[in-house]
């Protein structure tokens, strides 16, 4: 191999494939720009400032976290409270860069940014990707998708004082919104317990404070699911060892 | 609602979340790949979105001793509705936008109809 091939080897492994990128991320555009629109119009229905709402989707870049933390921003909860209700909706994230590792750019900036804007979409693109196009492309689609977020968001922002104006209750297109969330999730694990431990925890919680309530309920949520699963590794061993 | 509140508290926010994201990158991967952790990651999202839609409700106005005509129970009841016609919506279409909007329009819906006809 002489200097100039090896040359271009290593810029070929090096470089970003930036029009296959934009190509890749236009289905994302399809989900992204309604889902951002619609947090655009929410956060201005829950008087969050346009600066701060465009902040949000720059900074945080997390959709379902999005959504959560505009009635904990309203209700002024503590940082800490709020933190760590938004640790909990996004601990699922703590999977998404394992199968990705390999395909992370060289360039230290550009993997820290490709950890950072790891969403749902951008994972399910990404392994949905051959194995030897994912690294030339994790940059590009990571930057893309995260800027069809932020315009979609803008957009929200400028039409929403105007949409809440003219439809009353618009507010609760939120909670519609957490309802069609809790739908998704349910269609991917098809079980009702975490619905049902859901209702107990907060039932418990109400008992016992009013300003941490969220909190409470998923900290009782966690104990709850955890208890469940050693429950039910317990019987499990209990019937192995009566055998 | 001040601006330092809104700046730190989307800083603490997108800290946890990058920790969240960029773990796997920065410990071993068999310190994730525990079975208690997974149990969480499969049960806790859809739990934690019970919970914010149920605070989202308005039941706290609500006891045994509100009447059948007050305008709390006729908030609840519409926000009910409205929520069941957002999954009937979904399941049939998938389309997230035009569910949200019938999730609106419902729940105006049934409050015009609630204050018409038992108001």
């Amino acid at each position: 191999m002489t200097t100039d091939s090896r040359h271009q080897a290593l810029h070929k492994q090096n470089s970003h494939h930036w029009a296959e990128g934009f190509k890749r991320s236009l289905p994302v555009a399809m989900g992204y720009l309604p889902a951002g629109i619609a947090f655009g119009v929410l956060a201005q229905v829950a008087g969050i400032p346009v600066w701060a709402t465009i902040m949000l989707s720059v900074v945080l870049y997390a959709g379902a976290a999005q959504y959560a933390c505009l009635p904990m921003l309203s209700a002024g909860l503590p940082i800490g409270n709020i933190a760590t209700n938004i640790a909990a909706i996004n601990l699922r994230h703590v999977f998404y860069a394992m199968p990705l590792l390999q395909s992370l750019p060289h360039n230290k900036l550009a993997k820290t940014y490709c950890l950072f804007a790891l969403t749902d979409e951008t994972f399910s693109v990404m392994t949905s990707l051959p194995q030897q196009s994912r690294q030339a492309l994790m940059l590009p689609i990571s930057l893309f998708n995260q800027m069809w977020w932020v315009v979609a968001g803008a957009i929200g922002v400028l039409i929403g004082s105007t949409l809440s104006d003219l439809i009353p209750h618009l507010d609760f297109a939120l909670v519609c919104l957490f309802a069609i969330l809790a739908y998704e999730q349910f269609q991917s694990i098809k079980r009702y317990f975490p619905i049902v431990i859901a209702i107990v925890s907060l039932a418990i919680a109400s008992l016992f404070t009013d300003n941490w309530l969220l909190l409470m309920a998923i900290t009782i949520c966690m104990i709850l699911i955890l208890g469940r699963g050693f429950w039910i590794e317990r019987t499990v061993a209990g019937v192995n060892n009566d055998q | 609602m001040t601006s330092s509140y809104l700046i730190l508290a989307t800083l603490a926010m997108a800290g946890v979340t990058f920790i969240t994201r960029a773990l796997p990158a920065l410990i071993p991967r068999k310190l994730l790949d525990t079975p208690w952790l997974h149990r969480l990651n499969e049960s806790l999202p859809l739990s934690v979105m019970v919970l914010l839609i149920l605070t989202s409700l308005s039941y706290k106005d609500v006891s045994a001793s509100t009447g059948l005509n007050s305008p709390e129970l006729h908030l609840l009841l519409a926000q009910i509705g409205a929520l069941i016609s957002v999954l009937l919506v979904y399941h049939l279409s998938r389309q997230l936008l035009i569910s949200m909007i019938v999730g609106i329009a419902a729940l105006n819906a049934l409050l015009w109809l609630f204050n018409g006809t038992l108001g």
